[in-house]
C-alpha cells in the first residue's frame, strides 16, 4: 500500500518535471521559417449571433495550409478550410449551413485565406496577418489578430510554433444574406493553430 | 419584425396578394394573367435571395432568367410547338445550375438525374394541354408546396421559401379550381407551361445543393408526371400522395426535432 502510494507521488512529480520543461520549451518565439498546419491540433471556431439571443459557436473540420515566419523572411500564409466540414453539434443545421442559404459548399468547396503582409513587435513576433479572404465566390480584405502562444522541439524531434488568430467578418460582405433577423450578421472567426516546421 | 413573420410574408402573403388581385380585379386576358403571376412570383423571390446576382452565379441566381425565358418562349409561339424550346431552356438552365458541382466533382449520377430532369419536363411540355383537364394549379401547388417542405427538411430554407411562393401563386387559382369543384380552372396552359420548368429547376437545385434525398426527388418528379398522365379529375390526389410520401420518407429517415 505504501509502496503504491509513494509510486504515484514519484509519478505525479515526474509529470509536473516534464510539463514544466515542456512548458519552458514552448514559451520561445517561434524560429523563423516555413510551417504546415498539423490538422489534427489546429481549430476553426466561429461565432454567430442567434435571434439577437445567444451567441452560437460551430466548427470547421477540415483544414490545411502552411505559412512563412520571421522578420526577415518573405511573407506568405495560405490556409484552406473545406466548407462542408461546418460542425455546429447539429446534422439538420450543419446541413442548413452547407446549403445555399449560407455556405453554398457544392458550388465553394474551399474558402480560402491568403496573407502577403505580416506585422511584428519590438520582439519578433507576428502580431497581425493582412490578406484576402475567398469566401462564397467573394474575395475581400481581411485582417486577423495574431498572437503567439509558444514555440518549440516537440518530442518526436520537429519543432512546432503556436498562434492564435481572430477577427470579425460580415457575411453580407460574402454575399451571405438570407435570414438577416435571424441570423446576425457579424461574425467572429478564431483559429486556434499548431503548425510544423518544414 | 419577427424573423418568422418576414418569412411567410416573403413567401406566402406577398404572392398570395399580387395573384389573388389580380386574378379577381385583375385583366382577363391569359397574356396579362401570366406576367402577372411571373411577376408576383419575380417579387416574392428578389425580396428572399436579396435580389439575385446579375450575371449569376449561384443555382438559385438563375430561376429568373427560367422565369422569363419560359414567358418569352410562350408569349412568341403561343399557337405552335412549345415543348423544344421549353425543354432546351430547361436544359440550358439546369446544366448551368450543376455545372460547378460537376466541375468539382464529376458525377454520372448527377448528369443522369439532370437528363431524367430534362425528360421529364419534355414529356410535361408536350402534355400540358392535357394537364389544363387535372386542376393544373391544384396539382402544381400540391407538388410545389410537398417540395418545399422537403427542402426546408432537407437543408434549405431559401430554396423551401422559393417554392412557398410558387405553391402560393398557383395556391389561389387552385383555390378558384376548388370553388368549381375541378370543373374548371383559370389557370391556362400558358401558366402551366411558365411554371412547370421553374418547379423543375428548383426540384433540381433541392437535389443537387440542398441534399434532398434520391427517394424523395424520386417521388416529387413522379407527382406532375402522373398527376398529368392520368386523365382523372382527381388525378391531384395522387400528387397529394406522392408529395407526402417524399416528406413522410424524409421524416422517417431523418431526425424529427425541430430547428429553424
Amino acid at each position: 500500500m505504501k509502496f503504491q502510494f509513494a509510486k504515484s507521488i514519484l509519478n505525479s512529480l515526474a509529470l509536473g518535471v516534464l510539463l514544466g520543461l515542456a512548458q519552458t520549451a514552448f514559451a520561445e518565439v517561434a524560429a523563423p521559417g516555413n510551417y504546415r498546419i498539423d490538422p489534427a491540433h489546429t481549430t476553426v471556431l466561429f461565432t454567430v449571433n442567434h435571434l439577437g439571443t445567444s451567441e452560437l459557436t460551430g466548427r470547421f473540420n477540415v483544414v490545411e495550409g502552411n505559412f512563412v515566419i520571421g522578420p526577415n523572411q518573405a511573407p506568405g500564409v495560405d490556409v484552406s478550410i473545406k466548407t462542408a466540414s461546418v460542425d455546429t453539434n447539429h446534422d439538420k443545421r450543419d446541413a442548413h449551413l452547407r446549403s445555399p442559404d449560407f455556405l453554398n459548399s457544392k458550388q465553394y468547396p474551399v474558402m480560402r485565406f491568403v496573407s502577403d503582409k505580416v506585422s511584428y513587435d519590438k520582439q519578433g513576433q507576428p502580431v497581425s496577418l493582412h490578406g484576402k479572404l475567398s469566401l462564397h465566390g467573394e474575395t475581400k480584405p481581411v485582417s486577423l489578430a495574431l498572437s503567439s502562444v509558444g514555440a518549440g522541439k516537440d518530442p518526436w524531434g520537429g519543432y512546432r510554433a503556436g498562434f492564435n488568430a481572430t477577427t470579425t467578418l460580415k457575411r453580407s460582405d460574402f454575399g451571405m444574406n438570407f435570414m438577416p433577423g435571424g441570423i446576425g450578421n457579424e461574425i467572429t472567426v478564431t483559429l486556434n493553430i499548431e503548425a510544423i516546421k518544414e | 419584425m419577427s424573423p418568422y413573420l418576414t418569412l411567410i410574408i416573403q413567401g406566402i402573403i406577398l404572392p398570395i396578394g399580387v395573384s389573388g388581385l389580380l386574378l379577381w380585379l385583375g385583366p382577363t386576358r391569359d397574356g396579362y394573367r401570366v406576367a402577372g403571376n411571373a411577376l408576383a412570383w419575380l417579387l416574392a423571390y428578389g425580396w428572399i435571395t436579396g435580389f439575385p446576382a446579375i450575371p449569376p452565379k449561384e443555382a438559385v441566381d438563375w430561376l429568373w432568367l427560367l422565369l422569363v425565358a419560359s414567358y418569352a418562349v410562350c408569349h412568341i409561339t403561343q399557337h405552335h410547338a412549345r415543348w423544344l424550346p421549353l425543354t432546351l431552356i430547361l436544359a440550358g438552365t439546369l446544366t448551368a445550375v450543376v455545372w460547378p458541382v460537376l466541375y468539382y466533382q464529376p458525377s454520372a449520377a448527377v448528369a443522369g438525374e439532370l437528363v431524367i430532369l430534362v425528360i421529364a419536363g419534355s414529356f410535361l411540355f408536350r402534355r400540358a394541354e392535357q394537364a389544363v383537364s387535372v386542376a393544373p394549379a391544384f396539382t402544381l401547388s400540391i407538388n410545389a408546396g410537398g417540395l418545399a417542405i422537403a427542402s426546408a427538411l432537407g437543408g434549405s430554407l431559401l430554396v423551401g421559401q422559393l417554392l412557398t411562393a410558387l405553391a402560393a401563386v398557383t395556391g389561389v387559382y387552385a383555390l378558384a379550381e376548388i370553388a368549381s369543384r375541378l370543373h374548371r380552372t383559370p389557370f391556362s396552359t400558358q401558366q402551366v407551361l411558365v411554371f412547370l420548368p421553374l418547379y423543375l429547376a428548383l426540384l433540381g437545385i433541392a437535389r443537387v445543393y440542398a441534399e434532398l434525398p434520391l427517394a424523395s426527388a424520386a417521388l416529387l418528379l413522379a407527382s406532375p408526371v402522373i398527376g398529368i398522365r392520368v386523365r382523372w379529375r382527381h388525378s391531384w390526389l395522387i400528387s397529394l400522395i406522392l408529395s407526402a410520401g417524399a416528406v413522410g420518407l424524409l421524416l422517417l429517415n431523418g431526425d424529427n426535432t425541430a430547428y429553424y
